[in-house]
């Protein structure tokens, strides 16, 4: 009557994965999948879309110092300057984006000290220099960790050179064509080009709030997921069916990464049903949809290894649920979720990069805010899967120790 | 429970089985939690086919010994063997040959009863067509087939422990380690539960059970060993363990008739130790009360003397328990 099935018998699916798929069934009978994957994340996306769907979280102050000070350079600082000052002070106590002129003397200082998130120097002779039909240099001054604000900051630059560029290319061609130039025409053409350049999304992409925060509360929502995991196995601890299963053939580490692996599809798809509602009903634009996958599933192996980890530290439910709220909060406020795009101050951001959620919103914000593609991402990606690797195995470690203990 | 119906069995492999090594070999088994040593050089084993009981109080080690006996709690000290392998190394391979019926009911109860015994049956690494087989042979096994479907949750407290049941049961193990399977059961619930264990003890699957009634042990086991604060104090038969402790049978012969005349002839059969006359009956302690009931009547029909009535007393676990620990077993259970 003995029958004792080989190895072979038995190689696949591992037991890793039979966990994983009883977990996943017995989460969509009980519908608890329903709610995390679906239901949660779209109320979420909701709650976001409809908040601050068309509304921008962007608030920075850009320094502009005219050393050259000539009648072309003139042109283009004060129509920023002025952009933001004249007129009813209404109009725009909501714009994004504030410029301000500074000396270029102090422009290095002010953005060191925070007083601006960025500075445009145009040097003394720069118009000159132009109108001889040699080129010019502009410097944008960023704080390397104020991303945000040193992409609008390049932007606008880029946006005058190459208004520069057209008026330079239209007088050129009215010479050779032996049409007498009137200089004012060439100003209202400049002038048009450059108040666009303001009106216009910095670096091509879109980096609306809905789009921002749904990325930080999906996150955040991840970890409360992918804890389930930890809940999940306190509980068939105590309840026999975890030594039952150690009794059989699978091993701690199985049982242990089963259960994970099968919370972290939900939260994956949770993360989806965001990206997807946020994009389809709200508009909002996260990016290359490769970089985005691929950040996600990094972000979500991140969140696992800190869910394992601290799924090794719990021996009760209210342990694993207490345990997990302080480490989702505690990274949520370190990592930046809570703080909207180009407003953490600069010790927040440097804190923020070293928390997996920080590293994942950043890359996200690389994808949506500068056209950022997989590859130019792969350093978050490389950082999010240490998170993943290094936590994931101590807590592995930590758990297979407790469930034999 | 004191009584004509209970079975004593001999220890010896079942007809049919060849006497081996042993099954099972437990050598010193230790586990300590912090400062506390739960069990404490432990040492036993089973043969193929024998039904072996632990018997203690809670606390007394026998989940803690079995753990590591399921290879789920690693020793501190000692080793466990089945069928000759190591099985605290967290071979699966060992494993496959235990199947474990936990105390608590170990199935997922948001999942219908056939789901579970899937579950954990390709665990166990069976696949396809035989684990579908072995599923509703299981369930037919333990009385379920019709309630296959139907999820854990709804089912009585009894069905769910023989679904707890099926599980240790359903990969044929060679060894089906029972912890306390009938505690908080109804009786008609626990009767079918020891029945479908007599079943499989005849069918040559070797049993390890622990429980704190004494009377199951009684019932199902060919050997018992007692364990209390971690250690065993004693183990064997019943009739060894009684024996151990100075115990005998006694047969109570209510009787009319000239009883110290019969009295005196009771005296001269073999196997019987000592004869008290009472009030219209006569105690008798034999060696064996079985095997000297006929030997008794006969002689009372030679002294004509008319018997009306017999009560047969051995003496059980409970009392072998009370003499070896100083305390009795249900003042201590649950």
């Amino acid at each position: 009557m003995t029958r004792t099935p080989s190895r072979a018998d038995r190689a696949w699916p591992p037991s890793w994965l039979l966990v994983a798929r009883t977990e996943l069934r017995r989460r969509l009978r009980n519908r608890s999948a329903i709610v995390t994957a679906f239901v949660g994340p779209v109320a979420l996306a909701a709650v976001f879309g409809v908040l601050l769907s068309g509304t921008s979280s962007i608030d920075v102050t850009i320094a502009v110092a005219d050393d050259d000070a000539s009648a072309l350079t003139s042109d283009f600082t004060g129509s920023l300057v002025d952009a933001d000052t004249g007129g009813d002070p209404d109009d725009h106590r909501d714009d994004p984006v504030t410029f301000v002129a500074i000396d270029a003397a102090d422009a290095v200082q002010a953005v060191d000290d925070g007083e601006v998130d960025a500075a445009i120097v145009i040097p003394a002779g720069f118009g000159a220099s132009i109108t001889s039909g040699g080129g010019g240099e502009l410097s944008v001054i960023r704080d390397p960790a104020g991303r945000i604000s040193g992409a609008i900051a390049e932007a606008v630059a880029r946006e005058f050179t190459i208004a520069l560029s057209s008026r330079r290319l239209a007088a050129a061609t009215a010479v050779s064509l032996g049409t007498a130039v009137d200089p004012a025409s060439l100003d209202t053409f400049v002038d048009s080009t450059t108040t666009a350049i303001v009106e216009e999304e910095p670096g091509g992409g879109t980096i609306d709030a809905a789009g921002f925060y749904g990325v930080g509360m999906s996150i955040m929502f991840l970890f409360f997921t992918v804890s389930f995991a930890a809940r999940s196995i306190v509980a068939e601890r105590h309840n026999g069916v975890v030594p039952r299963m150690l009794a059989s053939s699978a091993a701690p580490w199985e049982v242990a990464t089963g259960k994970v692996v099968a919370v972290s599809a939900l939260g994956l798809a949770g993360f989806t049903t965001v990206w997807g509602v946020t994009s389809l009903l709200f508009g909002s634009s996260w990016g290359s949809p490769v970089a985005v996958v691929a950040l996600m599933v990094c972000t979500v192996l991140a969140v696992a290894g800190v869910a394992t980890f601290v799924c090794g530290l719990a021996r009760t439910e209210p342990q694993a649920d207490g345990y997990t709220s302080m480490v989702a909060f505690a990274l949520a406020l370190l990592g930046g979720n809570f703080v909207g795009p180009g407003q953490a101050p600069a010790a927040l951001r440097r804190v923020a990069s070293f928390t997996p959620n920080g590293q994942a919103i950043d890359a996200f914000s690389r994808v949506a805010v500068d056209g950022a593609g997989i590859v130019d991402v792969l350093p978050q990606m490389a950082a999010l899967l240490a998170f993943a690797v290094l936590l994931g195995s101590m807590g592995l470690a930590r758990v297979t120790r407790v469930m034999t203990s | 429970m004191s009584g004509t119906d209970q079975r004593e069995h001999s220890g010896a492999p079942v007809p049919g089985t060849a006497p081996s090594l042993p099954l099972l070999r437990c050598d010193g088994l230790v586990r300590r939690f912090g400062e506390r040593t739960a069990v404490d050089g432990v040492s036993f084993h089973i043969s193929a086919g024998e039904t072996y009981g632990l018997l203690g109080p809670n606390g007394a080690g026998k989940t803690t010994t079995i753990s590591m006996i399921a290879g789920i709690l690693r020793p501190d000290g000692g080793r466990v063997e089945l069928d000759g392998r190591r099985v605290d190394a967290h071979d699966p391979e060992a494993k496959r040959s235990l199947g474990l019926v936990p105390q608590e009911i170990a199935l997922f109860d948001d999942l219908s009863a056939e789901e579970n015994l899937r579950f954990f049956g390709s665990l166990q690494g069976l696949r396809g067509a035989d684990l579908r087989a072995r599923v509703a042979a299981t369930l037919e096994l333990v009385g379920l087939s019709d309630r296959a479907k139907d999820r854990i949750s709804e089912f009585s407290g009894g069905m769910q422990r023989r679904a707890n049941i099926a599980v240790g049961l359903l990969h044929r193990p060679r060894l089906l380690v029972l912890d306390e399977p009938t505690a908080g059961v109804d009786p008609q619930s626990r009767n079918q539960i020891l029945e479908s264990i007599e079943q499989l003890r005849a069918e040559g699957m070797a049993v390890l059970y622990t429980t704190h009634y004494m009377e199951e042990a009684e019932r199902l086991c060919d050997r018992v060993g007692i364990i209390d604060r971690g250690r065993i104090v004693a183990e064997g038969t019943r009739r060894e363990l009684v024996a151990q402790i100075g115990e005998h049978d006694r047969l109570v012969v209510r009787a009319d008739g000239p009883l110290d005349a019969f009295a005196a002839t009771v005296g001269t059969l073999a196997g019987v130790r000592e004869v008290h006359v009472g009030t219209g009956s006569i105690d008798v302690v034999v060696d064996d009360a079985a095997s000297t009931l006929a030997a008794v009547v006969d002689a009372a029909t030679s002294d004509h003397v008319v018997v009306t009535g017999i009560e047969v007393r051995e003496p059980n676990l409970e009392a072998v328990f009370l003499h070896l620990t100083g305390t009795a077993l249900r003042d201590r259970g649950d």
